[in-house]
């Protein structure tokens, strides 16, 4: 396994931590704990913070999970689809953040640790689908 | 003998190169064809994500005739008690009064900010009722306000205020845009389960929903207040005190209701 793909899947990790705590929450009606006051409960009771009823958590823990069961899928599919999930969420993650800054007016350092994630989950996830040699090279 | 043999090595060599060098650069342009494949069906999932996103909740007004979170409205308020301007338990110790105009952009702000949680936190636990009193001169120019307000009133006629206030606010568009017309209103109201239209069309010009604006006018009045929206919280029967707000950070108001809340 090289260490892209180590890197990937430890990143992906922490990921699905943040989102499995924040659905967790969700589901639980608990208020996610939170450095800047309200900032975190006002960002997850908000209108934005489901996609088609659902929770917008759940749907980052399915892309957290997604990346990490791709990276044991070989071949150029495999490449693929880490990549393809991860430019969707770091994609998605950005809109997420807009709508924090320009239209809810808080920001959640949940929701901002997971959008950094989600972006390093980009970078690498590209580099990995340029750079990885035709066999051997997958996790 | 030995020369001829180490040129063909050499030619060997430098042909086992050449192919070495033509499959990177063949798979280098197909990883590259492969990137941007994958980057163009990221851009239309995203794509998709952001429109159902707005559709299913964020504000900012449509223009396309299509009601927006309608199903978020509905899920909102359920379960919750309501009659005319009151959202809650009509017993909550505390109550909260809001007066707002429905074309306000801020007051639109509110609502999709601190309002809900203060919904699941006070309202819905039976400790807050909040109270709406709509004014209307936002629009004045052109009687809009005025138009959203008395449609807003009529559907509290039938305990639909708060959803109607709430749906008027994720379909609000530009405050100097005249658009309050009444084929926006049916479809806002159209877009509210139990809300009988028609009804709410012909109490709208009614003499009580005329009072309650009046009503609503001269209580932002004698509140002092100069512009919407503006708070007011305290015990239920007992004098009101104006929020002073700075922002629409929950804590910006729990902190005035928890106030009233230990004093009542």
């Amino acid at each position: 396994m090289r260490r892209t793909e180590v890197a990937i899947g430890a990143i992906a990790l922490v990921g699905l931590g943040i989102a499995s705590y924040l659905t967790y929450i969700h589901y639980a009606g608990l208020q996610p704990l939170c450095l800047a006051s309200g900032g975190c409960e006002k960002v997850q009771s908000s209108h934005w913070s489901k996609l088609a009823g659902i929770p917008v958590a759940t749907i980052g823990l399915a892309g957290y999970a997604a990346i990490l069961a791709s990276l044991f899928v070989p071949g150029e599919t495999g490449l693929a689809a880490t990549a393809l999930v991860a430019l969707v969420g770091f994609g998605f993650s950005a809109y997420l953040t807009y709508t924090e800054l320009f239209r809810i007016h808080a920001v959640c350092q949940w929701c901002v640790a997971s959008a950094v994630l989600m972006t390093l989950l980009a970078v690498l996830s590209v580099v990995r689908l340029l750079t990885a040699e035709e066999h051997g090279a997958y996790a | 003998m030995s020369s001829r043999t180490d040129q063909k090595k050499r030619l060997r060599a430098e042909r086992q190169e050449r192919e070495r060098q033509r499959a990177a650069v063949s798979r280098r342009n197909q990883r590259l064809k492969l990137l941007g494949a994958v980057l163009a069906a990221a851009a239309a999932v995203v794509i998709v994500a952001i429109v159902a996103s707005s559709r299913g909740g964020g504000g900012g007004g449509s223009k396309s005739g299509k009601i927006e979170g309608a199903a978020e409205v509905t899920a909102r308020f359920k379960g919750i008690p309501q009659n005319d301007l009151v959202l809650g338990d009509p017993n909550a110790p505390v109550t909260f009064v809001e007066f707002a105009d429905l074309k306000c952009p801020v007051c639109q702000r509110y609502t999709l900010s601190a309002f809900p949680t203060l919904v699941d936190r006070y309202v819905r636990t039976g400790k807050v009722k909040m109270e709406l009193q709509l004014q209307h001169f936002v629009g004045s120019q052109n009687d809009d306000s005025e138009h959203a307000a008395r449609m807003a009133l009529a559907a509290g006629q039938q305990n639909k205020l708060w959803q109607f206030a709430e749906l008027f606010y994720l379909n609000q568009q530009s405050e100097t845009d005249t658009y309050v017309n009444d084929v926006f209103l049916r479809r806002l109201g159209s877009a509210i389960p139990g809300l009988d239209v028609n009804k709410a069309f012909s109490a709208r010009d009614g003499q009580a929903v005329t009072q309650q604006l009046s009503q609503a006018s001269s209580a932002f009045n004698t509140a002092g207040f100069t512009g919407t929206p503006s708070f007011a919280v305290g015990k239920s029967g007992g004098t009101l005190t104006p929020i002073d707000y700075n922002s629409f950070d929950v804590s910006q108001f729990s902190g005035p209701i928890d106030k009233a809340l230990g004093a009542s």
